[in-house]
């Protein structure tokens, strides 16, 4: 009977009602949706880096190589020559060091050269097919399989560059071999093959750019001997063969040390002794996770004061609502009903409406996710699609929070009813 | 049964003296005076919504001047039912729900059948599913009066309960007072200062 009146009463101001809905339904919602979007951005960050202790690469940002070598969402840094990185990945620090070679893309999806120890580090295995064996073969994460359509014996062509609208690699296609498992990981969104594959393609780019600028060179100074390997070939067999060692080149190196002494030691020795870079991901996603996570806490800060005003709505609907109803409510104090019992009822019609609201909040922020997963998934590559669940503790939390503002709200009004002079009331007609 | 001895109350500056009353099961007894008499005052004493600060009042056995108030509340749902001058429902309800809210309130098993059937009576059984604020004054008092009637009070009383309505309308509630109290077996105490009204009862007691 209380249940159905507090209903009743809810339902007999709709607007009002629906003021107060609206408003902590919104608050409930963008709260959740940060919630969530930090919470799978920051587990998504971690969960790539983990196993990850340092990355060599070219000089440049450092928390560019970091997104670019880890996280495949931004420019690589510049290239490193293989020889030199050597050095350092047989080091006896070192436990395991994945070089790879990467800048090239399909369809804006980052084309990685890297040895199979990669793959194994995000234990992403191959469920459809086989895991490439020749050069210009590849596998390609399940996201990305499944978004492009690839499966094995599927071939495209590579784009240069980072977006999709970069210069192709016309001269030779890739070819699919087999489809990766979800990894939950950075991989799932990759395309992966080995790293000779990546220097081939490069080698008959470079090899045009450095046809002309042999031109160039022989057209301004006439000197032209020391770059031998550089003439031009049509044959890239014949072309490899020249190719000199020392003229390989990496893009980055991931670093797993043996002990926390390589971390401490390591990445000031390559910073100051060697014309590369070391970056320490743990630090550079640290450094990014304040940096945006001011812009979240700024939208939380809003969004519980929008809760807070939510607050206030329920607070002026009940008081409002109470200045009406003071006559039915002190009859029904006359009809027996307790104190008690009103302000029971009070407090009912301020939960229900903020249950009522705490639920379609976290019903919207699912539906807010569900619209912009597609758009996160490409632009980021950040993943969505298991994000539905509840998140403890933090949205429980909010949940409680709000229905307490949602009581205390109602609490002034109740108090308001319990101390109401029933003869006084009925006796001023 | 009511009867009551040597009430006295005060509002500051003012002291009421109220004349003893009786008034068996069954019977009706009509409360007159001009404004400013207590009259109001007096009713809600009676009824346990104001204490005073002298004096017994007994309803059948209870003496309800020494109940506490939250006793005081539970014995008045069950025992007094209170007409007042202008109808007050619970808007968002319908009349029926009105009626098995008092069951609900004071504790009693909700009887939608005993509600129905007190509509019945009033001739108001076609508004039963209608919100309060869709029924006329003269339904509404009635409404009132099925209300007061819904808990089997010892009982009920009654404050202005015609000066609202219109001659017509007057006879009419007056006529269905006096044969509810009959139907019901309750001691209905009417007070009011509508010359009306003292026609149709007999036992009167004027304030002074």
């Amino acid at each position: 009977m209380m249940l159905k009146m507090a209903w009743k009463n809810m339902l007999h101001k709709p607007l009002s009602s629906l003021l107060c809905w609206v408003l902590l339904a919104t608050s409930v919602g963008i709260i959740s949706l940060l919630i969530i979007l930090q919470n799978r951005l920051e587990n998504q960050f971690a969960n790539s880096i983990s196993g990850i202790d340092m990355v060599i690469g070219a000089k440049g940002s450092p928390l560019q190589l970091i997104l670019s070598a880890v996280y495949h969402v931004d420019a690589p840094t510049g290239n490193i020559k293989l020889e030199e990185a050597e050095r350092w990945m047989k080091h006896p620090f070192v436990e395991k060091a994945i070089p790879l070679a990467y800048g090239d893309s399909y369809k804006g999806y980052s084309i990685i050269g890297a040895t199979t120890d990669y793959l194994d580090k995000y234990n992403a295995a191959v469920v459809t097919g086989e895991l490439y064996e020749n050069d210009f073969e590849v596998v390609v994460g399940s996201t990305l399989a499944a978004k492009l359509r690839l499966q094995p014996g599927s071939s495209f062509y590579s784009s240069h560059g980072n977006d999709s609208k970069g210069e192709e690699h016309r001269q030779q296609a890739y070819t699919v071999t087999g489809i990766l498992g979800s990894t939950g990981s950075v991989v799932d969104n990759l395309v992966v093959g080995n790293i000779e594959s990546v220097w081939r393609i490069h080698e008959h780019h470079r090899d045009e750019d450095a046809h002309h600028k042999e031109k160039n060179h022989q057209h301004e100074t006439g000197k032209h001997d020391e770059i031998g390997e550089h003439h031009p070939h049509d044959e890239m067999e014949e072309h490899e063969s020249a190719h000199d060692e020392a003229e390989k080149e990496l893009t980055a190196i991931l670093i797993k040390f043996r002990n926390p002494m390589g971390l401490v030691q390591m990445p000031r020795i390559i910073n100051k002794q060697t014309n590369m870079m070391a970056a320490v991901p743990a630090i550079e996603v640290n450094r990014l996770f304040t940096l945006f996570g001011v812009g979240i806490d700024t939208l939380k800060n809003m969004a519980w004061g929008i809760m807070l005003l939510a607050g206030l709505s329920v607070f002026i609907a009940l008081f409002n609502s109470l200045k009406d109803r003071k006559y039915e409510l002190a009859v029904m104090r006359t009809m027996g009903a307790g104190r008690i019992k009103l302000l029971r009822l009070i407090l009912l019609e301020g939960l229900m409406l903020s249950i009522a609201g705490v639920i379609a909040g976290l019903l919207l922020s699912r539906l807010a996710l569900w619209i912009i997963a597609g758009r996160f998934e490409k632009d980021y590559h950040l993943q969505l699609q298991e994000a539905w669940r509840l998140y403890f503790p933090a949205e429980i939390y909010l949940c409680l929070l709000a229905v307490a503002i949602g009581i205390i709200a109602s609490l002034i009004p109740a108090l308001k009813v319990w101390s109401v002079n029933i003869s006084k009331t009925l006796a001023n007609e | 049964m009511i009867h009551t001895k040597n009430i006295q109350f005060s509002y500051p500056g003012v002291q009421f003296r109220f004349p003893d009353i009786l008034c068996h099961s069954g019977e009706v007894l009509l409360i007159t005076g001009s404004s400013g008499r207590g009259k109001t005052t007096f009713l809600h004493l009676l009824g346990g919504l104001l204490k005073p600060e002298n004096g017994n009042i007994f309803i059948d056995e209870t003496d309800i001047t020494t109940l506490r108030s939250g006793r005081k509340d539970k014995f008045r749902g069950q025992n007094i039912g209170i007409i007042f001058q202008q109808a007050h429902f619970v808007t968002s309800l319908s009349v029926i729900e009105n009626l098995l809210l008092a069951a609900y309130l004071s504790g009693k098993t909700k009887d939608s059948a005993e509600a129905r059937k007190l509509l019945t009576q009033l001739n108001i059984a076609d508004q039963a599913n209608k919100k309060p604020a869709q029924l006329s004054q003269g339904q509404l008092q009635r409404a009132s009066i099925a209300r007061a009637l819904m808990n089997k009070p010892a009982l009920v009383l009654a404050d202005e309960p015609t000066s609202s309505l219109d001659d017509e309308n007057c006879h009419k509630v007056a006529g269905i007072l006096q044969e509810q109290a009959a139907i019901a077996n309750v001691s209905l105490v009417i007070v009011t200062h509508d010359q009306r009204l003292k026609k149709f009862f007999h036992h009167k007691v004027e304030l002074l």
